[in-house]
C-alpha cells in the first residue's frame, strides 16, 4: 500500500466467541483482497500455552496446531499473523478456575514482581513463537487501573503505580526479546502518566524526558481511538505518540462490540478522520479492531463493510470503485452490508445513534421491571417492521455465506417489532387497570414474541456456528433461553392477574426511574437490578 | 430464657429473594413459639430510605409501611425486630445506579469514606430506620471491606492506614446512629481479627493494641460469627477475644440456607451444638442464627425450621423428645420428616456427610452444582469420585410422599422432590455423554439424546413450576427474574445439546469440540455461583 506498510485487522477471540479456523481462513482471504496485509488475533487466554493446562481451559482456546495452520494460511494470502495478547490486566477468565489465584494482584491483573508471573509470561512467548512465524507481538498493557493495590500491596506496601508498571513492562519486553520478538503495546499508560490520568489530548503533549526515557527503546506504541470526532485530536495524539517511539501504530475501530448489530456508519465517520491523519503524519502501521465485549454477539464478518471503507480510505479509492470492489470480493452489495446497522437505528435511518445498542437493550429489557424503558427517547419501535422487511429481502436474495448475517438481523427486527415497546405497553395497561387488554396482550403479543425469539434463536445459532467455535454459545443459550422463559413467566402472571388469581403485580406497581446512563453494554444490567 | 437474653434469627432479604410480608409473619409466629425473642432482617438496600429513590430500586425493597406492619406484628409476638444493614461494604446493587456509582463508591462494593454524600446517605438511612422500627438496636454490618481506602479514596487522599480509616468511619457511623438513639453492633471477625492477612479465626485468645481498643466506640457491641467451626476451642478463643473489644458480645451461628436449593439442617445442628455450648460456658447471653441467601436466595427460610428448633432446644435445655414434640406441635410435621429436606445434597446416601475439605469444611451444594453443570463442558461432574448415584429416585419418592400429606409446608417437599427427579437423570448426564463420546458410540449417544435428554426436559419444566410456586409462596415476586433466566437457560441448553448430539450421530457434524477437550481435576466442591457452574466464560 502506498501510504501504509502494515494495514491490518484485530479480531477479538476472547469474549466467549472464538472464531472458528474455517471462518478465519475465509475472512483472511476476503480482507487480503481488500488490501489488508496483517491480522491480529486478540487472545487473552484463548491460546494453548505449553505446560499450562488451565490457561484457556473450557474457553475454546486455539491449539498450537490450529495457530500454525492459521499462520500458514494467512501467509499464503499475503497476511502476516501477529499475536495480540495480555501480559498484565484483562486476564479475567484466567482466574475462573483458581489455578492462577497465586499470581492475581487484584481484579483481572497479574501480580507484578512475582517470579511465577514471569514464568507464565515466558511460556506464553515460548508457545506463540513456536506456532506463529511473525516476530511482532502486541503485549497489551492497557487498563490496569488498580494495579499494585491488591496482593502486591499486601506484600510490598503501597508503591508508585507507574514505577511498578514500567518495571513490569521492561521485564516483559526483555522476555519478548529473548524469543526474538519486537513488542508493541497500547500507549495509554504513558499519556495517563503525563496527563493527570487521562488519555486523550487535543493539543500535543510534551512528554518530559523522565517519561520518554522510561519507554523501552524497541517497543512499538499503539495509539487507539475508536471514538474521536475531530481531526485535531487525531493530530495531537499522533504527534504526541511520536515522542514516545519511532515505531508508531494506529488502531481504529470497526465496531462490532455493542450488541448484535455492527456500527459501520459510526466506524466510517471516525475512520474517515483517522486514516487521513495517519497519512498526514506518516503513521505507516494501522489496524482496525473488532472487539467483542460482553459475549461477542456480533460476528467479525459483520464489519466487512466498514473494513472495505477503511481500505478505500487508505488507497484513496472513489466510492464507486470501493463499492464495485466490495461486490467483486464478497458477492454482496456494500450498501446491504451497511444495512446490518439498522437494528439500532430506532429513530429512522437518517438519525445517527452513536454506538448505542438499543437492539440488545430492548431485546433483554425485562417486561415487568422495564429498566431500559426510558432509554429510547420516545421511539416506539414501529420502525422495526420496515427494517425487518428490508433485511429479509436482502437475506432472501443472498446466495453467499453472509446470508446468515442478514437473516439473523432480520429475525432480531422481527422480535423487536413487538418487544421494543412491550414493557412500556404492559406497564401502561396495568396502570390503567385494564385487565382485559392485559389478557389480550398476553395472549397475542407475548405469545407471538416468544415464537419470534425462538426463531431468532435458531437463526442466530446458525450464524454463531457458521462463524465461531461452539464454545461460548452456552452463554447465549442461557441468555436467550432465559429470555424465552421469562416472557412465558410474565405471560402466565398477566393471565393470572386478568383471571383474578393474584391481585397485584408488584413490579408493575413500582415506577421506572430514569437510568441516566443511556445504554447498558452488559446483558445482566439490562434486565435486572439484582445480582445475576 | 435460662441461658440467653436475646435469641434470634437473621433472615437475608438482600440476595434477590425478598421474603414477603405474609411469609415473614408466619415465620415470626413459628420462631416465637420455638422460644426466639429477636429477629433481624438483613437488608443491604432492600428497604425504603426517604430522599433516596434509587436505594433498592427494582429490588423489591420493603416500604416503610411494610416494615412498620412487620415490626408491630413481631412485637405482638414478643419478638424484637432489629434492622441489620450495611454501612460500608456489600452494596454492589446500589453501585449499579449512576446516582451512587460515581459519587459514593471507593472500590468494589465499598462506600467512599470521608465523602459528605456518603454520610448524607447514612444519615438518611438512620432517620428512616428511626421512624420505621421500634427497636433501638441496629446491626451495622461492616464486614468484608478488604480493599477499603484503595480505590477512589487513595486517588484523592493518598495511602492511609486502612484500620485507622475504618475506625474513623466506624466512629462517624456510630455517632449518627447515636443521634437517632440507636445502640449499635457490628461483625467483629473481619475488621479486628483479619488484620494479619489470612487470619480469620484463631484458637488462641488475642490481645489487641491500645490504638484499636481505645478507638472503638464504647457503646458498640461485637458480633462474633462462625458457621463452620468444629472445635469448641476456636469458639472459646474467639468469644473471649471479642470480649476484649467490647463488654457486649453477641454470637452469630448459621442455619444454612445459602448457595443451595436445599437446606443443611444436619450440618447446622452439628456446628451449633458446639457453638452454643461455648456460648453457655463463656457467658455469652446474646446470639442469633443467620439464614444467608448467597447467589440468589434459592432456599426458603422455612427450610431450616429443624435447625432453628434444635438451637432453641439447646438454649432452653430441652430433651430431644421434648424438642421433637414441640416441633410437631408448632409446625404440624415431625422433626425427622422435615429433615428430609436436606437430602438433595446427600449424593453418597443419607448417612454420608457432604462437607467440602477445601473451604472451611462448608457443606457441599451438589444439588445446585449438578443441576447447572453444563452437559458438554461438565466442569464439575467429571470430577465426582462416583460414577453414578441411584439415590435420587428414592429421595424423590420420599419427598413426594411428604408433599402429598398436604401440610402447611407441602410446597417445600414438592419443589425438592421435583429437583431430585431432575437429578435422577441430570446428575450423571455430563459424565455419561462424555464416556459415550470418547468410546465413539454414536448410536449410544443418539439413544442418550432421544431418551435421557428428552425425558429430562419435562422434569425440568415440572421442577420449574413447583419451584416457582414455592418462590411466590414465601417471597416477593422480585428476584424471580433471575430464576426464570437460569432455569429457562438450562432448559434451552439441554435442548441445544440434544440437537447437537443428534447432528453428530447423523454425521452432520464430525466432532463436538467441548467433548474433545480433556477434563482437568477440580478441587472446588463448594462453588455457589450459578455463572461459574454454567460456563468458564463471562456470563
Amino acid at each position: 500500500m502506498k501510504h501504509f506498510d502494515t494495514f491490518g485487522v484485530m479480531i477479538d477471540c476472547s469474549r466467549n466467541a472464538v472464531p472458528s479456523v474455517s471462518g478465519l481462513k475465509r475472512f483472511f482471504s476476503t480482507i487480503s483482497k481488500m488490501g489488508y496485509n496483517m491480522a491480529m488475533l486478540y487472545t487473552e487466554d484463548t491460546y494453548e500455552v505449553t505446560g499450562e493446562p488451565w490457561f484457556g481451559y473450557k474457553r475454546g482456546r486455539y491449539s498450537l496446531a490450529e495457530l500454525k495452520e492459521l499462520d500458514e494460511y494467512a501467509a499464503s494470502v499475503g497476511i502476516e499473523l501477529i499475536p495480540c495478547i495480555q501480559t498484565l490486566a484483562h486476564v479475567n477468565a484466567l482466574f475462573h478456575f483458581r489455578a492462577y489465584n497465586k499470581i492475581r494482584d487484584i481484579d483481572d491483573i497479574l501480580l507484578i514482581d512475582d517470579e511465577k508471573t514471569y514464568d507464565l509470561i515466558d511460556k506464553m512467548f515460548s508457545s506463540l513463537s513456536s506456532a506463529i512465524k511473525s516476530r511482532k507481538i502486541h503485549i497489551g498493557m492497557d487498563e490496569a487501573h488498580n494495579v499494585g493495590r491488591g496482593k502486591y500491596l499486601d506484600r510490598h506496601g503501597l508503591c508508585d503505580r507507574y514505577e511498578i508498571l514500567l518495571r513490569h513492562l521492561n521485564r516483559v519486553c526483555e522476555i519478548a526479546k529473548k524469543y526474538g520478538y519486537e513488542p508493541m503495546m497500547w500507549n495509554d499508560m504513558f499519556f495517563r502518566l503525563a496527563n493527570g490520568g487521562d488519555y486523550y489530548v487535543d493539543t500535543p503533549l510534551d512528554f518530559s524526558k523522565e517519561i520518554t526515557e522510561k519507554v523501552p527503546a524497541d517497543c512499538g506504541m499503539v495509539y487507539w481511538d475508536y471514538y474521536s470526532n475531530s481531526a485535531q485530536r487525531y493530530d495531537a495524539m499522533m504527534e504526541s505518540t511520536k515522542q514516545l517511539s519511532d515505531n508508531v501504530w494506529f488502531a481504529g475501530g470497526t465496531w462490532v462490540w455493542a450488541g448484535f448489530a455492527p456500527h459501520a456508519r459510526y466506524s466510517n465517520i471516525r475512520n474517515a478522520l483517522a486514516v487521513p491523519a495517519c497519512i498526514r503524519h506518516g503513521v505507516r502501521n494501522a489496524f482496525f479492531t473488532m472487539w467483542g465485549d460482553n459475549g461477542g454477539e456480533c460476528p467479525y464478518a459483520s464489519a466487512l463493510g466498514a473494513l472495505m471503507y477503511a481500505a478505500a480510505l487508505a488507497e484513496e479509492m472513489s466510492e464507486d470503485e470501493m463499492k464495485a470492489k466490495f461486490k467483486e470480493i464478497t458477492g454482496e452489495t456494500y450498501d446491504d452490508f451497511i444495512a446490518l446497522d439498522l437494528p439500532n437505528y430506532i429513530h429512522g435511518e437518517k438519525r445517527g445513534v452513536g454506538t448505542a445498542n438499543y437492539s440488545k437493550n430492548r431485546l433483554y429489557d425485562d417486561p415487568f421491571l422495564g429498566i431500559m424503558t426510558l432509554n429510547g427517547e420516545n421511539a416506539d419501535g414501529t420502525i422495526y417492521s420496515v427494517y425487518a422487511e428490508k433485511l429479509h429481502k436482502i437475506a432472501d436474495e443472498s446466495t453467499t455465506i453472509y446470508k446468515t448475517l442478514f437473516a439473523s438481523m432480520a429475525a432480531l427486527c422481527d422480535v423487536l417489532t413487538i418487544k421494543f415497546s412491550l414493557a412500556d405497553r404492559t406497564r401502561t395497561l396495568y396502570a390503567n387497570g385494564d385487565k382485559e387488554a392485559l389478557r389480550a396482550l398476553a395472549e397475542n403479543e407475548y405469545t407471538e414474541c416468544i415464537k419470534r425469539v425462538e426463531t431468532f434463536y435458531t437463526v442466530y445459532r446458525d450464524q454463531w456456528y457458521t462463524m465461531n467455535k461452539t464454545y461460548g454459545f452456552e452463554v447465549q443459550d442461557a441468555r436467550l433461553g432465559g429470555l424465552m422463559r421469562r416472557l412465558q413467566s410474565c405471560k402466565d402472571r398477566l393471565l393470572a392477574y386478568a383471571n383474578g388469581e393474584i391481585d397485584a403485580i408488584d413490579e408493575l406497581c413500582e415506577e421506572v426511574l430514569p437510568i441516566l446512563d443511556g445504554n447498558y453494554p452488559i446483558w445482566a444490567a439490562t434486565l435486572t437490578a439484582n445480582i445475576m | 430464657m435460662k441461658h440467653f437474653d436475646s435469641l434470634g434469627v437473621m433472615i437475608d432479604c438482600s440476595r434477590n429473594a425478598v421474603p414477603n410480608v405474609k411469609g415473614l409473619k408466619r415465620f415470626f409466629e413459628i420462631t416465637s413459639k420455638m422460644g426466639y425473642n429477636t429477629v433481624m432482617l438483613y437488608t443491604e438496600d432492600t428497604y425504603e430510605v426517604e430522599n433516596e429513590p434509587y436505594f433498592g430500586h427494582k429490588r423489591g425493597r420493603y416500604s416503610i409501611e411494610e416494615l412498620k406492619e412487620l415490626d408491630a406484628y413481631a412485637s405482638s409476638l414478643g419478638l424484637e425486630m432489629i434492622p441489620f444493614i450495611q454501612t460500608l461494604a456489600h452494596l454492589a446493587t446500589l453501585k449499579r445506579w449512576r446516582a451512587y456509582r460515581h459519587k459514593v463508591f471507593d472500590i468494589d462494593d465499598i462506600l467512599l469514606i470521608d465523602e459528605p454524600r456518603t454520610y448524607e446517605l447514612i444519615e438518611n438511612i438512620f432517620a428512616t430506620l428511626a421512624k420505621t422500627f421500634s427497636s433501638r438496636r441496629v446491626h451495622l454490618g461492616l464486614d468484608e471491606a478488604h480493599h477499603v481506602g484503595l480505590g477512589k479514596y487513595l486517588d484523592t487522599h493518598g495511602y492511609t492506614d486502612r484500620y485507622a480509616l475504618l475506625l474513623k468511619h466506624l466512629n462517624r457511623v456510630c455517632e449518627i446512629a447515636r443521634k437517632y438513639g440507636f445502640e449499635t453492633m457490628m461483625m467483629a471477625n473481619d475488621l479486628f481479627f483479619n488484620m494479619a492477612p489470612g487470619v480469620f479465626c484463631t484458637d488462641e485468645i488475642k490481645e489487641f493494641p491500645a490504638e484499636i481498643t481505645e478507638n472503638i466506640p464504647k457503646d458498640l457491641a461485637m458480633v462474633h460469627w462462625d458457621y463452620f467451626g468444629t472445635d469448641e476451642k476456636r469458639y472459646d478463643a474467639m468469644l473471649l477475644s471479642s470480649k476484649k473489644l467490647s463488654d457486649q458480645v453477641w454470637f452469630s451461628g448459621g442455619a444454612w440456607t445459602w448457595g443451595t436449593f436445599s437446606p443443611h439442617n444436619r450440618y447446622s445442628i452439628g456446628r451449633n451444638e458446639i457453638a452454643i455450648a461455648s456460648c453457655k460456658k463463656n457467658g455469652i447471653r446474646k446470639a442469633f442464627f443467620t439464614l444467608w441467601g448467597d447467589n440468589g436466595g434459592e432456599c426458603p427460610y422455612f427450610s431450616v425450621l429443624p435447625a432453628l428448633m434444635h438451637i432453641a432446644a439447646l438454649a432452653n435445655d430441652m430433651s430431644e423428645t421434648e424438642m421433637k414434640n414441640k416441633f410437631k406441635e408448632i409446625t404440624g410435621i415431625s422433626f425427622d420428616d422435615f429433615l428430609t429436606l436436606d437430602l438433595p445434597n446427600y449424593i453418597f446416601g443419607e448417612n454420608v456427610t457432604v462437607e467440602s475439605p477445601y473451604f472451611q469444611h462448608s457443606p457441599c451444594n451438589y444439588a445446585k452444582t449438578y443441576l447447572y453443570d453444563d452437559p458438554f463442558l461438565a466442569s464439575m461432574s467429571v470430577n465426582t469420585k462416583i460414577n453414578d448415584t441411584d439415590v435420587f429416585g428414592d429421595y424423590a419418592v420420599r419427598l413426594a410422599k411428604l408433599a402429598d400429606e398436604k401440610n402447611e409446608f407441602s410446597y417445600l417437599f414438592s419443589a425438592l422432590s421435583a429437583l431430585c427427579s431432575v437429578l435422577e437423570i441430570k446428575f450423571a448426564l455430563g459424565k455419561r455423554t462424555r464416556t459415550l463420546y470418547e468410546n465413539g458410540d454414536k448410536e449410544g449417544l443418539r439413544k442418550l439424546a432421544e431418551t435421557e435428554y428428552t425425558n429430562l426436559l419435562p422434569r425440568l419444566e415440572d421442577f420449574y413450576r413447583t419451584y416457582r410456586k414455592q418462590w411466590y409462596t414465601v417471597n416477593k415476586s422480585y428476584g424471580f427474574e433471575i430464576q426464570d433466566i437460569r432455569l429457562g437457560g438450562l432448559s434451552r441448553r439441554i435442548q441445544n445439546c440434544k440437537e447437537i448430539l443428534i447432528s453428530y450421530a447423523n454425521g452432520e457434524i464430525d466432532r463436538i469440540e467441548e467433548l474433545e477437550e480433556q477434563p482437568l481435576p477440580m478441587k472446588d466442591t463448594y462453588i455457589t455461583s450459578w455463572a461459574e457452574m454454567v460456563s468458564a466464560n463471562i456470563v
